[in-house]
């Protein structure tokens, strides 16, 4: 069997489509980690200790368990609730609440990065604990965070795939939709192979270059 | 191994040597001749090119202009043609990089067992008359994490003897020690000197090691060689102002002594160094003296 | 109804997906990781274009065009095998990276060391540079196996029974979809979380230097 370039070419636009809801569903999947890793991050430090066991307990489940698996759940325990989401934004959650375990870690390592003595040397000058946190810990602990956080924007764009599984109709999605109808493999999932890496492949040259500028500060 | 008369053809030749690092020219047409068995000491300021020399000999970088011969051969770092001259030398390095998953006395014998193919057996007793000639062999058995920095060099310098070099290079391996720890190293560097007819290669900022082991010092500046002469000549009338500052700058680093600016100060006595610690190569070093007087 | 003997069945050939997989991603890892820092350009770039081909896609996506795209050239392979190939490939490409960046990290003066005592390149490899570089390989390798555990849960989707399948099954013969998704997590939890504590545990150790 050939690859029909001409077909391939008709359900471009199809998958092109697709494609635009993929990278919608990791932009809100990623804008959700990121304010739930915060959120967790700052639950690990609580002073009760039963808010830090749930914090590390959630973090522990979502890590020990496939994205797929938790995805089926929402998908089923979310109109339990009377929450009848589009499929599309339940992927986004799903991918919030996964990831969020992720970026928690993420901005663990980024404060402990930064050495002890640098908040001892702000109490020392005497600084304010604004000024200690926007002064002096967060410009050094940012920095090395930023390649990380991209490492698993990457991660989440390539787990989206998945979100076909309960019905939305993403990039993968739309390839299944073709295949579905037409019968033809080869050139629905050979395009989706080559847009991921159209996508991908450019942003790890970023993060890469990100790693390097920001890894030459320290 | 030639034992008596020294062989006429050099050891190694540098001819218009040159090396950069991108645009950083760093050896800017050296040129040197070691005579095979001379014990060459190599001095100059950080960043003068010194460890570059020697780096290049050993075949660790590619050259970037001019020719290297090493025993009458056109010797190219890498190339298969070359090999056999680059089997002939051998490299004790200022962070000793020493195997740390290795035993002392495995360090020793890899290369000779790995590489030339001595029995292990005949191997092992040979590490063990090198670590009795560097003080150690009681730390055969030990890890090399286990040794002090001293210890570890001389360890390294056994291991870079038990594959039977005729050049060795030394790239400041005292450099790296707490200073209480750099006399044991100096000393078997000095009876290794003394009792060998190795040709060998110390980049050195011991001057009193210079001074007293060392056929001849050459002074570098720049990626050149701006002064070279038998030590005494050197280290007591210098030609070159910039060999008078440099001398300077080490004897006297806070400028404290008397006298004018540009007088020739001097180096530690012979003892400074300290007796041996290795008599095994103190007795062959009398003997040589006997039979010389 | 009791879900759970059918469940444990389920997370047995999890298990064995999971096994079969990182037999080929170790080996694979090791030949690709290799070939990244020969000195060789002819070895080097092919194994780039691996990595990248295999880090830059999906999973999921790799899983079906093994299982519905290689027939089409000639490759048949069952979905067990379509799917321990896809899995290992895929993550061989991550392990090539870890076998890499961990034979990097060993500090430059003991390849020096190897060629000043003429250790020819193979040599120090074998000799000086992995048995140095393997202990830094083992957390981040034990992290892939963990993802990879999970990672199998996709291979339910082109008609494996592990894990994942088996509950699905259950959810559509019963209903009892939210009870039956819970209980196939613990599953996964319990097999995936002792794993990760475990390999926590050796990253402690591992850390500290020779
Ligand atoms: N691998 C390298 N890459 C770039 N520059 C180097 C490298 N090695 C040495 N240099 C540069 O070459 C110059 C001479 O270095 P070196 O030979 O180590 O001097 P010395 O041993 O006399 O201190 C220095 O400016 C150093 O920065
Ligand atoms: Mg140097």
């Amino acid at each position: 069997m050939k690859f029909n370039l001409e077909f391939a070419l008709s359900i471009l636009p199809e998958l092109l489509q697709g494609a635009i809801l993929t990278l919608a569903a990791t932009l809100g999947g990623m804008a959700l980690a990121l304010v739930g890793g915060l959120i967790l991050s700052v639950l690990q430090q609580a002073r009760l200790w039963p808010v830090r066991f749930l914090a590390n307990g959630y973090i522990a489940v979502v890590r020990s368990t496939p994205l797929l698996i938790q995805l089926f759940f929402l998908f089923y325990i979310l109109p339990e609730f009377g929450v009848t989401a589009p499929a599309f934004w339940t992927g986004v959650l799903g991918l919030g609440l996964h990831y969020s375990a992720y970026t928690a870690e993420v901005y663990r390592a980024g404060l402990e990065n930064v050495p002890r003595g640098q908040w001892e040397a702000a109490t020392a000058l005497h600084l304010s604990i604004r000024d200690t946190w926007t002064k002096v810990v967060m410009p050094q602990a940012i920095p090395p965070m930023v390649p990380m956080l991209g490492n698993y924007l990457i991660a989440m764009f390539k787990d989206t795939p998945i979100l076909a599984t309960i019905t939305v109709i993403e990039l993968f999605g739309a390839a299944n939709q073709v295949a579905g109808i037409t019968y033809r493999y080869f050139e629905p999932y050979t395009l989706v192979g080559l847009i991921f890496l159209a996508l991908s492949i450019p942003s790890v040259l970023l993060i890469n270059r990100a790693d390097r500028r920001f890894s030459l500060v320290r | 191994m030639n034992n008596n008369s020294p062989n006429p053809t050099p050891a190694a030749i540098f001819r218009d040597v040159q090396k950069s690092f991108g645009e950083n020219k760093v050896l800017k047409g050296l040129d040197l001749t070691i005579a095979d068995g001379e014990k060459v000491a190599i001095i100059g300021p950080s960043g003068s090119g010194k460890t570059t020399v020697l780096r290049l000999l050993m075949g660790l970088e590619k050259l970037s202009g001019g020719h290297i011969e090493v025993f009458g051969k056109d010797y190219v770092a890498g190339a298969k043609a070359s090999r056999d001259v680059a089997d002939r030398i051998g490299m004790v390095f200022q962070h000793f990089n020493l195997f740390p998953h290795m035993t002392v006395l495995r360090n020793i014998t890899e290369a000779p067992v790995r590489v030339r193919g001595v029995k292990p057996a005949e191997a092992k007793k040979r590490a063990m008359n090198l670590l009795d000639q560097v003080g150690l062999s009681e730390k055969a058995d030990f890890y090399p994490r286990q040794l002090s920095g001293g210890q570890q060099q001389r360890v390294a310098i056994a291991r870079a003897l038990a594959m039977q070099p005729d050049i060795m290079l030394f790239d400041e391996p005292t450099s790296a020690l707490d200073p209480e720890l750099v006399g044991d190293v100096l000393k078997v560097m000095r009876d290794l000197a003394e009792s060998s007819n190795m040709t060998m290669l110390f980049v050195t900022h011991e001057m009193t090691f210079a001074r007293h082991v060392a056929d001849r010092v050459i002074f570098m500046d720049q990626g050149i060689v701006v002064e070279s002469g038998h030590p005494d000549e050197l280290f007591q009338a210098p030609h070159e102002q910039r060999t008078r500052n440099f001398l300077r700058s080490v004897l006297d680093p806070m400028g404290w002594a008397e006298g004018p600016k540009d007088a020739v100060l001097p180096v530690a006595p012979v003892d400074a160094i300290g007796p041996s610690i290795a008599p095994f190569i103190q007795d062959a070093v009398n003997e040589r003296n006997r039979a010389a007087n | 109804m009791n879900f759970l003997p059918p469940l444990i069945q389920g997370l047995y050939n999890s298990l064995l997906v999971t096994l079969g997989a990182s037999a080929v991603a170790l080996a694979l890892s090791f030949v690709a990781g290799l070939a990244l820092i020969t000195p060789w350009r002819v070895l080097r770039v092919p194994a780039r274009i691996y990595v990248e081909i295999f880090r830059g896609t999906s999973a999921l996506v790799q899983i079906f065009y093994f299982f519905y795209v290689l027939p089409l050239i000639g490759i048949e392979l069952t979905p067990m095998t379509a799917g321990i190939m896809a899995l290992g490939m895929c993550f061989s490409a991550y392990g090539a990276e870890v076998v890499r960046s961990s034979i990097q990290a060993v500090d430059k003066g003991q390849w020096e060391a190897s060629h000043a005592l003429s250790f020819s390149w193979g040599m120090a490899v074998r000799r000086v540079i992995i048995p140095q570089a393997l202990r830094r390989m083992l957390p981040p390798f034990g992290n892939l196996l963990v993802e990879l555990l999970k990672a199998t849960s996709l291979v339910s989707l082109i008609g494996i029974t592990e894990l994942a399948f088996t509950g699905s099954s259950l959810v559509r013969s019963t209903g009892e979809n939210v009870l039956v998704y819970l209980l196939v997590m613990a599953v996964y939890f319990a097999a995936a979380y002792p794993l990760s504590l475990l390999v926590r545990h050796f990253e402690r150790r591992m850390t500290k230097a020779w």
